[in-house]
């Protein structure tokens, strides 16, 4: 199936960039679950470092609603919907099966809610990702598409890693990946902004929230 | 299907069976299926209806029943493709012990009807969109026949074609669209203006030969609950064939000697409105109080053209888990014919079952149930 | 009788924001057959683009296009000259095709007030039905009165009847309900009349192997005042533009129509 209309391709990009939020912020939140049983309220910090609004006044009120409330546009489970969306209007470009685990992520979301030790469901969450991920490449035929949705994972971790300060060395080599891989694809972007990109990673001492604003407009085109 | 076929290509062309006089011009010509816009179209192959969904009954007579034709664009087919999947894995055992035929070859199916009808170029799913009740199988139907699927702004009309465009602004030509979208909503500048969903164009080039449309706009005049009484008739007058299925007993209102028996046996009769759907407009004579019937008479005597009316069969009921306990409810079929050089018949259905004990409408629409459908090979 | 008219029509659709993906059907080039004989026409189109012909089920020339790039306005001016009045009436070779011309069409359908106006004005009668379909034209011509923007392209014969106001599209909807009542076959005609205004419409019945034009607005006989532009079981299956097209907030359409006979050299 050679030809992508502007909504495929556009729903296979965020896609790939919604599925890849939810499984970091699950990854980090795990993080700062664990460091909250013992050290109290660490979740500021959390919140500072990926630009959210910190609007929870205490650890059990972000322990509810970071992962679950669904009308925090930046909760994760309001990250995992909006990769569902896209996803459930893509089953023809990747599948009934690959949709399946997006669905069963979802089941796993609701049944975390109403769970005493939530990080047991949401293990599996990040396993049907992972699962999602791994059936992408391993059954979707259309190199293309598989790309469109590589590429999204990846400018999302850029962006993500940017603003948690990740190290040089992996930021170095997601652009790498990254770069590797667009011209792969039918995604339009800008070269400019990938170039620069390139040149930021390589700098001694990492501009941040450069990397951060350069990579957002990328495929703002 | 092929007397089906041939009435829609004789209504909307020479007309041989009004001028033979075989059914009357005003039971075409008033229904809201009739669409002006498709005369003179000869659609490619001669075929009008490519997925065809036939309801049916088994009586407790042990007939089979026609209950409906659906020619526009029956769903269902999808349902019994996943609800076999599911049997087959929580069943393996069923599978072994009875030469159940496999019904798994309905995307093959349904692409050779499609590339059959192609007139070159791509064959697209066309979707109203994401919130249409049946999305998942508009979906499910273009993942399983590798098809894009499309919504009406991926569609362009040129002068030489229907063409989708893609991100890069590059186009390909489209040579037919399996459109779910129903006739009314299908191209703004020749329906209903106001669709949104539509693809605006595209009825002139069907009307040109440039795309096919599966199935085809106006196939509403032939599945007409006014039309049905007359399909008998129509078998024998193309195909020169007595049918093998047999209708409801019906009567049309429409003539003197029906009429009389209708208002003598009101009691025993089902009463449909011609223009409604899904399960809607149908009362039971039995159900009626006395003022309900008396303004329904006055009603029919009014618009006998409106009316049909049909003895209630007698269904036989099929045991159903309702909570985990066992219980009988109404039920029907739906048969799938797909049509390219020949009419075929899936090997599988829809059956359809009532929730409420006391109802015989099976519609999901109104809360209906799915089976899966076994047919033996021996 | 017969005379020479020239016309112009001249429809003008303006959008408060850009459109684009815009696409349109006209039906503005008149037919020419034995009542009436296209001498010229023109039309020019803004923004300037390629348009193409197509033929509707029931033979009317439209023109169709696709325009693809941002627009504030969209104009569309067709203009020439036919000879008018050059029969009485147009042979039908083949009257069983129009059966559709006898059964209510969506804007004809009848409804308590069609129905009784219809027993109303009902009497034993052996004439022509064109003989008929005059009287029951007249009968149109009393019951309504004339007044613009009191219905719109939407309003049904019952709903226009029941008001008791209208415009010549209403007249038409409502003489085609009592015509098909009585089974006389009648296509509703889309067209233009002498002078300064809008488009016009009217009515054409079958009588005796031929098709003849009533004009119930003007209880006129359709001869060399009249140009036909499209037929159709009601208005709703031969509107004269219709567009359809992507963003532009607001819009504003006017139609300006000009018939007027070329005095002879």
């Amino acid at each position: 199936m050679g030809i992508k209309s502007i909504e495929v391709t556009d729903r296979l990009y965020w896609l790939g960039r919604y599925s890849e939020r939810v499984y970091t912020s699950l990854r980090l939140f795990a993080k700062s679950y664990d460091d909250m049983l013992d050290k109290g309220d660490t979740y500021g910090e959390l919140c500072r470092s990926l630009e959210i609004p910190n609007i929870y006044p205490t650890a059990q009120n972000f322990l509810r609603r970071y992962p679950f409330d669904e009308s925090d546009p930046n909760s994760i489970a309001s990250n995992l919907l909006r990769a569902y969306d896209n996803a459930v209007e893509l089953r023809q470009e990747i599948g009934t099966e690959e949709l399946s685990y997006i669905q069963l992520a979802v089941y796993e979301m609701n049944r975390a809610r109403f769970s005493d030790a939530p990080m047991l469901e949401f293990q599996k969450i990040a396993d049907n990702i992972l699962a999602f991920w791994g059936i992408i490449d391993d059954q979707v035929e259309d190199e293309n598409t598989r790309n469109i949705i590589k590429v999204g994972k990846r400018v999302e971790r850029i962006d993500l890693f940017g603003r948690l300060h990740a190290s040089k060395v992996d930021l170095h080599r997601e652009v790498r990946r990254l770069q590797g891989r667009i011209d792969r694809c039918s995604i339009r972007y800008d070269r400019d902004c990938l170039a620069e990109l390139g040149r930021l990673v390589e700098e001694d001492t990492l501009d941040y929230s450069a990397i951060v604003h350069t990579v957002e407009r990328l495929t703002a085109v | 299907m092929k007397a089906l076929n041939l009435f829609l290509e004789d209504i909307y062309n020479d007309k041989r069976i009004v001028r033979d006089r075989v059914v009357p011009e005003e039971f075409i010509y008033a229904s809201s299926g009739y669409l002006p816009q498709c005369e003179g179209i000869r659609p490619p192959g001669g075929v009008f209806s490519h997925i065809s969904g036939i309801d049916l009954v088994l009586g407790k007579d042990g007939n089979w029943y026609i209950l409906e034709d659906n020619l526009r664009v029956p769903s269902g087919a999808s349902y019994p493709l996943i609800v076999r999947d599911l049997c087959r894995r929580s069943s393996p055992r069923t599978f072994q012990e009875f030469h159940i035929e496999d019904n798994r070859n309905y995307a093959q199916l349904l692409r050779h009807t499609m590339d059959y009808a192609n007139v070159g170029g791509l064959t697209v799913v066309l979707t109203p969109g994401r919130y249409n009740a049946a999305y998942f199988e508009h979906s499910y139907l273009a993942e399983q026949t590798h098809s894009p699927l499309v919504s009406g702004q991926d569609l362009v009309v040129e002068e030489d074609g229907v063409f989708l465009l893609d991100y890069t602004g590059k186009k390909e030509r489209v040579g037919a669209v399996y459109r779910r979208i129903s006739d009314d909503f299908l191209d703004p500048l020749h329906f209903r203006p106001e669709s949104l969903i539509g693809v605006p164009g595209l009825f002139h080039a069907y009307r040109k030969g440039q795309v096919a449309i599966l199935n085809a706009p106006g196939n509403g005049v032939a599945d007409d609950k006014g039309i049905y009484y007359f399909v008998p008739r129509m078998i024998k007058y193309y195909l020169g064939e007595e049918p093998i299925l047999s209708n409801a007993p019906t009567y049309l209102p429409f003539y003197e000697e029906d009429m009389k028996y209708v208002l003598e046996h009101l009691d025993t009769l089902v009463l449909k409105d011609v223009a409604e759907a899904g399960g809607y407009g149908v009362v039971f004579g039995s159900k009626m109080s006395a003022r309900q019937k008396e303004d329904f008479v006055a009603l029919l005597k009014a618009e006998p053209r409106r009316f049909i009316a049909q003895e209630v069969i007698d269904f036989q009921d099929l045991d159903i888990m309702d909570n985990g306990v066992r219980v009988p409810r109404k039920a029907d079929l739906r048969a799938f014919i797909l049509s390219a050089e020949e009419p075929v018949v899936w090997k599988s259905g829809l059956t359809r079952f009532s929730r409420n004990p006391d109802s015989f409408i099976v519609n999901s629409s109104q809360g209906g149930g799915f089976k899966d459908t076994w047919v033996l090979s021996r | 009788m017969a005379k020479t008219l020239c016309y112009a029509y001249e429809l003008s659709l303006r959008f408060s924001l850009p459109a684009h993906d815009h696409s349109y059907l006209l039906r503005l080039s008149p037919p020419s057959n034995e009542g009436q004989q296209v001498l010229e026409q023109r039309l020019r189109l803004s923004p300037p683009h390629e348009g193409w012909e197509i033929a509707d089920a029931f033979g009317n020339r439209c023109l169709c296009g696709h325009i693809f790039q941002s627009h504030l306005q969209f104009q569309a001016v067709a203009s020439g000259a036919v000879r008018t009045g050059l029969s009485d009436g147009v042979a039908e070779p083949d009257p069983m095709r129009w059966g559709m011309m006898k059964s209510p069409s969506p804007y004809t359908r009848p409804g308590p007030n069609l129905l009784a106006l219809s027993r109303r004005l009902a009497a034993p009668c052996d004439c022509a039905p064109l003989e008929r379909a005059w009287v029951l034209a007249r009968a149109v011509h009393d019951v309504l009165t004339y007044c613009p923007r009191v219905t719109d392209t939407h309003t049904t014969a019952e709903e226009a009847l029941t008001l008791g106001e209208g415009v010549c599209q209403d007249y038409a909807h409502i003489l085609l309900a009592l015509c098909r009542l009585e089974n006389i076959p009648a296509r509703y005609t889309a067209g233009m009349l002498v002078g300064e205004g809008a488009s016009h419409a009217w009515v054409e019945v079958l009588s005796q192997g031929r098709w003849y034009g009533l004009d119930p607005t003007n209880l006129l006989p359709v001869r060399e005042q009249h140009i036909v532009l499209a037929w159709g079981r009601d208005g709703g299956d031969c509107p004269l533009n219709r567009g359809s097209f992507l963003g532009g907030g607001d819009q504003t359409q006017t139609v300006r129509v000009s018939v007027h006979p070329v005095t002879a050299p």
